[in-house]
This record gives structure tokens, C-alpha cells and sequence, in this order.
């Protein structure tokens, strides 16, 4: 696994604390929205924002719709030449 | 109000808001009595498919000037909207007469509540209410505890206007919400 990977599962465990206000040890590739109370349409947008911003891409508003969960979300970014 | 009845379909932000009819009351009622739904409405009771059947009678017949939207996502239903305007109190035989008009909506298919397609059908209302209507200010009232609401017309540029026995009151003038759209268009880009 390369280092640039590596790096960027800790940026995007970074933007979903950050977006959620959650700890990273709730934090894994299940984890769905309205799964916590923290996760809700609001929350939704400032992780969108955040993840565009960390990783420089404009994601189409489908796939923003379509990030159920942490996982699906790598697969989007991934869409994006985001690599895990 | 005059007949704005025509304007009973909106195509945007991704989403098909079209009037409701007596097809969509099963789907509704599944909606409206769903825990998830129920606990954050005003009026928290089960309601029956012969109630749900009465209340539509009552709007296509009596409340003529509300609006009653089922939305649809890639054909799908998925939520329901809708803007009722300003009534008189004083004169108006509707007990819950109301001085500004009021929206209110829900995504009440599981798989998109939390996502930011509750933005895209509060963008769709909100530019009907402001641009269509060409409404000035209108009014919101969510009960205190479900923040989630609240931060979410925060963020559509709603401002507090008080907290009152379990209820908050949020009012939402035109230039606050076209400021607060800017925003949200930066992430919603359609």
C-alpha cells in the first residue's frame, strides 16, 4: 500500500470527524448516515464541502446523493481519482 | 390569494414536486406514521388511511390557496412539501389562521434522509415561495428539541425569533434566504 493511499484514509477519516463532530473510532466503512444523530442533511453538506475541498474535486450532485455510507463515499471518490 | 393553482409542478434541483392526488395517500400516510417522521411533527398522533382520505378532501375542496407537493427523485417518490400562505387569523374559519406563510417538508424515503436532497427539495419550495409567489417573508415552526431541523433552516437563512413551550418560532425573509442559497449552491451544483 502505498504511502499517498495511506494518507489519504487518514484525510478522509480527518473530514468525517471533522464534518460529523464525531471521534474516529466511530468512524469505519459501514458507518451510514442517519445512523447517528450526527449524521443528517446539514452535516451531509459540510462533508460534501470538506471533501471537495481536502481533495480537490466537484463531485455531481447524484453521487453527492448516492454517499450512503463511508464505504460507498470511497467508492465515489474513487470516481475522482481519489485512491484507497 | 388569486388562483395560482397553475404552478402546480416544479422540475428542479434533480426533483419533480407535483401537485398530490388521492394515488399518493398510502404512500404518504406510510410517511407520516413512520417514528422518524411522526416524532418531529407538530401533531405526533397515528393517523388512519380514512383521516389521511378526509384531510385530502379538505384541501382540494376547502384550503384551495395551500400547496401540497409528493416529490419524486430519478422517478421515485421520495418526500413530501408544502406552502400554505398567510391566512387572516381573525377572519379566516381555519382556527390555525397564520399572519406569514408557512412551509414544511420531509424526505420520507429512508434511503435519502440525512442527505443533502432535503437541501435540493427546501431550494425547490423556497425558490417557488420567493421567485413564483414572490412572497416576502415567511414563517417556520419546529419543535424545540429537533435541532437537526433547525440547524437545517439555519442554513437556508431562517433567523430565531423565539422558544416557546416546547416550540420554536424561525422567520425567513427574501434576501436572507437568496444570501443563504449562494452558499448552498457552491456544493449543490445543478
Amino acid at each position: 500500500m502505498s504511502n499517498e493511499i495511506l494518507n489519504n484514509d487518514q484525510r478522509l477519516m480527518d473530514v468525517f470527524c471533522n464534518a460529523l463532530s464525531v471521534s474516529e473510532t466511530m468512524i469505519n466503512d459501514d458507518l451510514e448516515y442517519n445512523s447517528i444523530q450526527q449524521w443528517d442533511s446539514t452535516a451531509h453538506m459540510a462533508l460534501v464541502a470538506q471533501l471537495e475541498a481536502e481533495f480537490d474535486i466537484m463531485m455531481d450532485i447524484d453521487d453527492i446523493i448516492d454517499m450512503s455510507s463511508v464505504g460507498k463515499c470511497k467508492e465515489i471518490l474513487k470516481k475522482y481519482n481519489v485512491e484507497f | 390569494m388569486n388562483n395560482i393553482r397553475p404552478f402546480q409542478e416544479i422540475n428542479a434541483y434533480r426533483l419533480k414536486l407535483r401537485a398530490i392526488t388521492e394515488n399518493d395517500l398510502e404512500q404518504l400516510l406510510f410517511w407520516r406514521n413512520s417514528p422518524e417522521i411522526r416524532n418531529n411533527m407538530l401533531s405526533q398522533n397515528i393517523i388512519t388511511l380514512e383521516e389521511q382520505k378526509k384531510w385530502f378532501q379538505s384541501i382540494m375542496n376547502e384550503h384551495l390557496d395551500d400547496f401540497h407537493f409528493i416529490v419524486e427523485y430519478k422517478e421515485s417518490l421520495v418526500g413530501y412539501a408544502n406552502y400554505k400562505p398567510a391566512k387572516n387569523i381573525i377572519h379566516d374559519s381555519d382556527s390555525q389562521g397564520y399572519e406569514k406563510g408557512q412551509t414544511g417538508l420531509y424526505i420520507g424515503e429512508k434511503k435519502y434522509r440525512g442527505t443533502v436532497l432535503a437541501y435540493c427539495l427546501a431550494l425547490a419550495l423556497l425558490d417557488f415561495v420567493f421567485l413564483e409567489l414572490n412572497e416576502k417573508e415567511i414563517d417556520a415552526v419546529v419543535l424545540e428539541h429537533n435541532q437537526a431541523a433547525i440547524r437545517f433552516n439555519e442554513k437556508l437563512g431562517y433567523k430565531m425569533l423565539s422558544n416557546e413551550e416546547g416550540l420554536t418560532s424561525m422567520n425567513l425573509k427574501r434576501a436572507n434566504y437568496f444570501e443563504a442559497k449562494n452558499e448552498l449552491l457552491k456544493t449543490i451544483r445543478v
